[in-house]
């Protein structure tokens, strides 16, 4: 477990949450994709602790359920761990996906191509999209 | 005939300083915000925006102009009415919110004709500032340390010194800085200059905890240089209320204790050290907020003026201010206080007050 003190001298290590609310994407969800973005881009680290639900509630201008919805489903998926004093942290443990998941996965990707193809998008630009998605995150 | 002569020049003076500040309102707000409605930059420099504000300045100068005319009479007429006089001018000086009451009306119809829409396309929020907000600023906090002491030492001189005080001190003055009450010695009494002090210390300090706590204000088209303007405000902000707080006790506590301790009976320099020291601090006050902002919006590092950040301009939040923008009331959010729209400083978000 680390406590990332904030120093203000530090650059490119922010960690920007953009909300639309113009989007047809909730903002809770909005919120928990962000986290799994950030940590996949490496700028959320293992046991970095998360804004507490009130502040980051303040900060965007939301609903505090609203961030209690993202934190509880990113527990539900295994990303973050609540502690009653610490508050909520990235898990240093992220669950590896299961069989049925991966099946999820397939189906899921599967219907985005299809829909792609359907609405006249080509397989060289869906490949560069991917290609860029992957050389921005981590892992092998 | 002299006091009312100068009776209606004080009320004249404060119109006309009340005036003064209501006509420099667009200009302390903060940038990107006419009158409390908030525009795209591009769009304030339009003509349909800067007739708007030009009504403003010319209905509150005539405002003020009648506000005199009538203090005029009503002092002439009624010169003992004291009490009169101050209901009148309060009531009156109410009645000034009105152009900004009006002109926001007008501006939020000519936002709706040009097509601007209302409500905040994007919000982006630092989560490392969000997390650590007040241990990030807290650097600056530590300096309250110094005027605490500075109370600490300044009691432990009047209790020390208790024996040396006059049986009899003085307690007010005249204008003229002649003392024309005088109380008997108490320790409650001599006290009384750091009982004051330390409520101003009080006041200091949580206004500062309120601003370094307040919601992120960022521009979305460019997080990372508004952010280094975010926090480079909010430090300057609080060494500029730490230094106010150091300069309040030395003119008000200094005095206050110089004067009993010694039971200066002649005190010439009260007077103009009071009405110099308010003019001091309005007048840095007036100075860092259109140099800084409330949110570091005015500060100039690098950019050049069309390319700097402006996180006023992408809050489409309208709807939720009400009364001319007066008040915020928003039950989505949970901040309680919030920056104001119109003028500097900050507001209560007044759902909060209801509901909890």
């Amino acid at each position: 477990m680390c406590y990332n003190t904030y120093r203000t001298d530090r650059r490119g290590e922010e960690m920007f949450i953009s909300i639309d609310f113009g989007s047809d994407i909730p903002i809770y969800e909005q919120i928990k994709r962000q986290i799994v973005l950030g940590i996949n881009k490496g700028q959320l680290k293992e046991g970095e602790v998360l804004p507490s639900v009130r502040q980051l509630g303040t900060d965007i201008g939301v609903n505090l359920h609203t961030v209690n919805k993202a934190y509880k489903e990113l527990q539900n998926m295994g990303y973050v761990v609540i502690d009653r004093r610490v508050g909520t942290m990235i898990s240093d443990n992220i669950p590896k996906l299961s069989g049925i998941e991966m099946e999820n996965y397939f189906s899921e990707i599967e219907f985005l191509v299809a829909d792609w193809m359907n609405r006249g998008g080509s397989k060289s630009e869906l490949h560069d999209i991917i290609e860029d998605i992957l050389s921005e995150t981590k892992g092998s | 005939m002299n006091d009312t002569k100068y009776l209606l020049m004080s009320y004249v003076f404060a119109i006309i300083f009340l005036v003064g500040i209501q006509l420099l309102l667009p200009k302390l707000s903060r940038r990107g915000l006419v009158l409390g409605v908030s525009f795209p930059e591009s769009v304030i420099r339009k003509d349909v925006v800067k007739k708007e504000v030009l009504g403003y300045k010319k209905m509150t100068t005539i405002f003020g102009l009648l506000l005199i005319l009538i203090m005029s009479i009503l002092v002439w007429l009624f010169p003992d009415y004291y009490i009169v006089h101050l209901v009148i001018i309060t009531v009156l000086t109410l009645l000034m919110y009105y152009p900004v009451y009006h002109f926001n009306k007008k501006l939020r119809k000519v936002k709706a004709e040009l097509g601007i829409n209302d409500g905040p396309e994007k919000v982006v929020v630092d989560m490392n500032l969000s997390r650590n907000k007040l241990t990030a600023f807290s650097s600056g906090l530590h300096l309250y340390w110094i005027p605490a002491l500075m109370i600490m030492a300044a009691s432990i001189y009047i209790i020390g010194g208790y024996d040396k005080y006059p049986s009899s001190i003085p307690t007010h003055y005249n204008f003229k800085g002649e003392a024309d009450i005088f109380s008997v010695k108490t320790m409650n009494g001599v006290l009384l200059p750091v009982y004051l002090m330390v409520f101003l210390f009080l006041t200091m300090f949580f206004t500062n905890v309120v601003i370094l706590n307040s919601k992120q204000r960022l521009d979305p088209a460019n997080p990372q240089a508004s952010l280094t303007r975010f926090i480079k405000a909010r430090k300057i902000w609080t060494y500029y209320l730490v230094a106010m707080t150091i300069f309040l006790y030395f003119i008000t506590l200094v005095p206050m204790v110089y004067t009993m301790r010694f039971g200066i009976t002649e005190a010439k320099f009260l007077s103009p050290l009071i009405l110099g020291g308010t003019l001091i601090i309005l007048t840095t006050s007036i100075y860092i907020a259109l140099k800084v902002g409330t949110v570091g919006e005015r500060l100039k590092i690098g950019e050049t003026k069309d390319n700097r950040p402006s996180p006023a301009g992408t809050e489409g939040d309208d709807k939720y201010w009400k009364l001319g923008g007066l008040i915020y009331n928003n039950p989505e959010d949970p901040s309680v206080f919030v920056a104001k729209r119109i003028g500097i400083g900050y507001t209560i978000n007044l759902v909060l007050q209801r509901a909890r």
